[in-house]
């Protein structure tokens, strides 16, 4: 089985998996890392959104080979330590979350997006694809502008 | 109609087809369609609900051709909820612009979960009235997964939705579902208003 370098959340991991297993499932099942979620596996309803170098992926369309030597961040590594991620806060300060299944993906495609756009429009907030069932957009909006306000 | 298991279950349909004929009765007797609610809605509270979402979404004001106001009221499990959408039907697809919802449930146990689920349920109204659909062809169903699914999604919500929560006294009733009847009605109504249509089969923009 190969093997696969590359960082996780700040750290330096190793990890032999199946050449085609999603980086979901290295994550997940290899890594125990569960933040990441699993919808539909097909890389549209974006639950698992996470970072490669900075930029939202959705882990379940690449495998590790995808990520050797690059950075990966799941919403376990988003916050600096012992605080909370901008957006984070921001989530908590709207209530944002109902059911919170695909929150993490929002999240991590809210933390993304401020990170280039750090004023985004109403137009920009709406090329989000990220699908929640239990609609919460409303408040991800709000959220996202109080974050934006607050960095 | 089919139904089945789903948010609201029967609810969403049977109140949206009502809530149309009213509009469309209300209409062809030259009468508002909020004043035609508030002469037959038989709870104060019902009244009640549809006269906040009235006042508070400016109903009645001045649209431009291609948008327009909807409302609806949905009573169910000791609740009661009034929905009013603005739509804007002049681009490649419907959307919902604005949304007023009114619900009283009795004792208030958790207001910003109300607001939640208002909300939420607000989103399955949009979904199933406009986008979302399941078609079976010769025993396969159409859609595969969210990427032919048509849920809404960030950009089907509207850009601003005031939930107000209004009674609070009495035994506290269901919220759950109790938006959903009442969302899908007023966006099926504000379609009807901007667009001349007459809705009759969902989702519309399919």
């Amino acid at each position: 089985m190969p093997s696969y370098a590359f960082q996780l959340n700040g750290e330096n991991v190793t990890v032999d998996a199946p050449a085609d297993m999603p980086l979901l499932w290295v994550l997940r099942d290899l890594l125990g890392v569960t933040g990441p979620k699993y919808g539909c596996g097909v890389g549209v309803c974006r639950a698992c959104t996470s970072h490669v170098n900075g930029r939202a992926v959705q882990v379940c369309t690449i495998t590790a080979a995808d990520v050797e030597g690059k950075s990966v961040t799941t919403i376990e590594g988003l916050a600096p330590e012992g605080g909370l991620h901008p957006v984070q806060q921001a989530w908590l300060d709207e209530d944002v979350a109902q059911c919170g299944f695909c929150q993490p993906g929002q999240i991590m495609q809210a933390a993304a997006l401020l990170k280039t756009n750090r004023r985004p429009s109403d137009a920009d907030i709406d090329q989000i694809m990220n699908v929640c069932r239990c609609g919460t957009y409303c408040r991800i909006r709000k959220a996202i502008k109080r974050a934006a306000s607050t960095t | 109609m089919p139904t089945a298991s789903w948010r609201s279950v029967y609810s969403g349909q049977t109140r949206t087809a009502e809530e149309i004929l009213v509009d469309e009765i209300a209409k062809a007797m030259g009468v508002d369609a909020v004043a035609m609610r508030q002469k037959f809605l038989k709870t104060a509270e019902a009244r009640a609900v549809l006269d906040k979402v009235a006042t508070e979404g400016n109903w009645g004001r001045a649209m431009s051709a291609g948008t327009g106001q909807g409302v609806a009221v949905h009573a169910e499990y000791r609740s009661t909820a009034a929905c009013l959408v603005e739509i804007n039907c002049t681009g490649a697809k419907p959307r919902v612009t604005k949304a007023v919802i009114a619900l009283d449930v009795g004792r208030q146990v958790n207001p910003t979960g109300l607001r939640a689920q208002a909300m939420g349920s607000l989103m399955d109204g949009i979904s199933t009235v406009l986008l979302a659909g399941n078609h079976l062809d010769n025993g396969a169903f159409r859609e595969g997964s969210f990427s032919d699914f048509r849920y809404a999604r960030q950009a089907d919500a509207p850009l601003t939705c005031d939930v107000h929560l209004v009674g609070g006294t009495g035994a506290p009733g269901g919220v759950g579902e109790l938006c959903v009847p009442a969302a899908a009605g007023a966006v099926a109504n504000a379609y009807a208003r901007a667009t001349g249509a007459k809705p009759r089969t969902f989702p519309i923009n399919f």
